[in-house]
């Protein structure tokens, strides 16, 4: 589902619609944001991630992204970098290559 | 009774997550920083830590966010990043105090939310990491919306501050306060690793004065320039609020690339 909200300009030098002007992605950060910090929700996600992604109400396109750990296209869907970053760090990817995703 | 202790400094996790990818000659400076705020706050024997905190999607998401929210809790966990290098502890809250600073709050014109269950992240956990490794006095943490626009305006955290100094020291407690957080600094964001130097110098310089009329005139729009994480500082312009125009010393500045930003840390070494 996606929810128009007026939010968040996160970025500012490097603008582009999504990030400045709507949150279209309410659910999908809900639910990185609930594997970084609800230990359970970690622990299920790790064994089995389609399982925790059908809780949250996720385009096809969201989910795909999450299952298969797309930093480069949860980054261009509008998550926060305080939610990413965080969700990358559990999956243990370095700081040049997560920089390399969120750029490309 | 005089604030016994205050400081400010940043919560990067990098000063325990990633200590050995920066710069030695910077990390020494910023243990030598952390040691002496720490000693300072030793001496100071104080009975309970105010945190003037950062929120960082620990506590709130978009379903509930507030400008300010106090910790009222019995005790607080964290850190909840297990990538943090900072061991999990229990510390005490203090309820009553909590409860105290709520209502003077609200009879002073400001309405923060109130939590029993706020959680604490490295933004609270790193300094106290630092600053009291073996808990010894309670916590009751303040969080601050530096995240999701719009924030609370420069004056209007300086205000709140200025109302909770006042509310402080007619306490009987021994109270000492910290802030938390920047400065310049754009995490996980696409200028990660950019640190606005000139920034971080002039609002040092306002912090160093204690010159709440420089502070307030920082804009949310040059702040946010200054990258994402760094509203942070609206908890150092409150603190700055909280100490009226005292000035703090700065102890270290180092902009640490490995880190992605720009450290600070400043003492207000005779606080009252």
């Amino acid at each position: 589902m996606r929810l128009p909200m007026r939010v968040i300009s996160w970025a500012v030098n490097e603008c582009d619609d999504i990030r400045n002007n709507v949150l279209s992605t309410y659910e999908l950060s809900k639910l990185l944001r609930e594997v970084n910090r609800n230990p359970h929700t970690r622990q299920k996600f790790m064994t089995d991630a389609a399982s925790v992604v059908a809780d949250f109400k996720l385009t096809p396109e969201e989910a795909k992204a999450v299952i298969e750990r797309d930093i480069g296209a949860l980054y261009k869907l509008g998550v926060h970098g305080l939610i990413l970053r965080p969700f990358t760090l559990i999956h243990n990817v370095s700081e040049p290559d997560y920089l390399a995703a969120i750029r490309s | 009774m005089p604030i016994v202790y205050a400081s400010s400094a940043s919560h990067a996790p990098g000063m325990r997550a990633w200590v050995k990818q920066a710069d030695p000659s910077q990390v020494e400076k910023i243990m030598a920083g952390w040691d002496h705020l720490r000693v300072e706050l030793e001496r100071a024997k104080a009975d309970v830590i105010i945190a003037l905190t950062s929120e960082h999607w620990a506590n709130f998401f978009l379903d509930h966010i507030g400008a300010f929210c106090v910790g009222r809790g019995e005790s607080f966990e964290g850190p909840i990043e297990p990538w943090l290098g900072v061991e999990k502890v229990t510390i005490q809250g203090d309820p009553a105090l909590a409860q105290y600073i709520l209502e003077g709050a609200y009879k002073n014109g400001f309405e923060p939310s109130f939590s029993y269950e706020a959680r604490l992240d490295h933004g609270t956990m790193v300094p106290l990491s630092f600053l009291m490794p073996t808990p010894h006095a309670r916590l009751v943490p303040i969080f601050f919306n530096g995240l999701a626009p719009p924030r609370p305006q420069p004056t209007r955290c300086i205000a709140f501050g200025q109302q909770l100094g006042a509310l402080l020291r007619a306490r009987p407690e021994r109270i000492a306060i910290i802030a938390t957080g920047g400065l310049s600094h754009d995490p996980g964001e696409k200028n990660h690793g950019v640190i606005d130097t000139d920034f971080d110098a002039a609002f040092l310089a306002a912090i160093t004065k204690g010159d709440l009329r420089a502070l307030s005139a920082f804009s949310d729009e040059r702040i946010f320039a200054a990258g994402g994480g760094t509203p942070e500082v609206l908890a150092w312009m409150a603190l700055a609020g909280v100490m009226e125009g005292q000035g703090a010393r700065q102890i270290c500045y180092e902009p640490v690339k490995a880190w992605a930003t720009g450290i600070g840390m400043a003492l207000y070494e005779n606080a009252h």
